[in-house]
């Protein structure tokens, strides 16, 4: 299992934004697998792809410009109940790959999705160093609100460990897949660590992808649904 | 016997049933494959005076292919696709095209069904539900 310098996590969450960033990001780069989670809080499900078996959390591993990368995919919503643990194992297991920053890729909702051609993607970093890099990176860097699901869990590890981190969040739809967001997170993460794929071919198939991930979609609903999905439209007494 | 015990019964199987109902919605899929319909993704907002619910239809062309039907206070919406879909590697939709969407919606008892406006905009049906206000009956 190679050290790495950046881990990229895509999981489940507000319009499938980072499961489909994720997935097509590993397919552009045709990273490889090299490792995956198992929790029991995990559904009983292996997946096939190709005639071969697949965990749905898997890690696959890029290389580019002397830089390692791996890539989180998370296929399936861990339950609320399981996201604590994952969490602190997930952040273990990149301190121990030496991994210097964790960036993670989602979306948050916001009811205006439908009126916009380009969805405004916000940086929300862990240390000031972070903050610095999304504002150099010229990413708008998320001052205000709550994130939560597992990527508040996963941020708040980070924080309190000091270890480097940054969600990127698209704007989006919240119960409706959205590849529009998936890629304009994508080229953000181009601008902030310099892993670049071209979203072209991901618009292209925008539609078949609404389609084919309704399944997917509404479990997430589900998952989000216990995850204190509502603090996102909550205004933070801190802001008064 | 007691009647807090046989509230608390009928509670309880009230509970019961919803969550039984719940677990069935979670298993059961989401498509036909006999008729190559597929239910779409759909959200629906509670309005003070309208109810407002937002249908995901993807690879539908154009209003002409979208159909808004009421019988009474069901509605049912259905839509064809620009072309069909084939997902045919997986066995569950083996030997089955996705050509369209189907949703049947039961609307409540003040929905005002007459007043109804549709609109189909780059693959969303918005549907506008005006709500009857109350009848206020005079107290003797």
């Amino acid at each position: 299992m190679p050290k790495a310098d950046y881990l990229v996590v895509g999981m489940p969450d507000v319009g499938l934004v980072g499961l489909i960033a994720s997935t097509y990001l590993v397919k552009e780069l045709k990273a490889e697998m090299v490792a995956y989670i198992d929790s029991p809080f995990l559904p009983p499900v292996i997946l096939y792809h190709e005639a071969r078996p697949y965990p749905v959390m898997r890690l696959h591993h890029h290389a580019e410009g002397g830089k390692d990368y791996l890539i989180l995919v998370g296929e399936v919503a861990v339950s609320a109940t399981g996201v604590h643990s994952l969490a602190g194992k997930l952040v273990d297991w990149a301190l121990d790959k030496k991994v210097s920053r964790i960036i993670l890729l989602g979306g948050v909702p916001t009811p205006q999705r439908m009126k916009l051609e380009k969805p405004r993607v916000y940086g929300a970093g862990v240390t000031e160093d972070d903050v610095e890099e999304i504002k150099r990176a010229g990413i708008s860097v998320f001052k205000e609100g709550f994130v939560s699901g597992p990527y508040a869990l996963i941020l708040k590890e980070c924080y309190s460990r000091s270890v480097r981190g940054v969600a990127l969040l698209a704007e989006s739809f919240l119960n409706y897949p959205d590849p529009g967001a998936a890629a304009a997170v994508l080229t953000t993460l181009g601008e902030l660590i310099g892993v670049k794929v071209d979203v072209k071919q991901l618009l292209e198939q925008a539609e078949e992808i609404r389609i084919k991930l309704r399944e997917t979609m509404r479990r997430t609903m589900e998952a989000m649904r216990e995850s204190g999905k509502a603090y996102e439209y909550t205004i933070p007494a801190m802001y008064l | 016997m007691e009647e807090w015990i046989e509230e608390s019964f009928r509670r309880f199987r009230r509970e019961l049933l919803r969550f039984m109902r719940e677990v069935e919605e979670l298993v059961k899929p989401f498509t036909d494959v006999e008729s190559g319909e597929v239910e779409p993704l759909y959200e629906v907002s509670d309005r003070p005076d309208r109810l407002v619910i937002r249908v995901d239809l993807p690879r539908v062309r154009g209003k002409e292919d979208v159909e808004v039907l009421r019988y009474g206070d069901r509605i049912t919406i259905r839509a064809r696709m620009r072309e069909p879909l084939r997902i045919s590697d997986i066995p569950f939709y083996s030997g089955c095209d996705i050509r369209g969407y189907k949703l049947e919606i039961e609307l409540p008892s003040n929905a005002d069904v007459e007043g109804i406006q549709a609109t189909f905009r780059a693959g969303y049906l918005e549907l506008v539900i005006p709500k009857r206000r109350a009848f206020r009956v005079r107290v003797e």
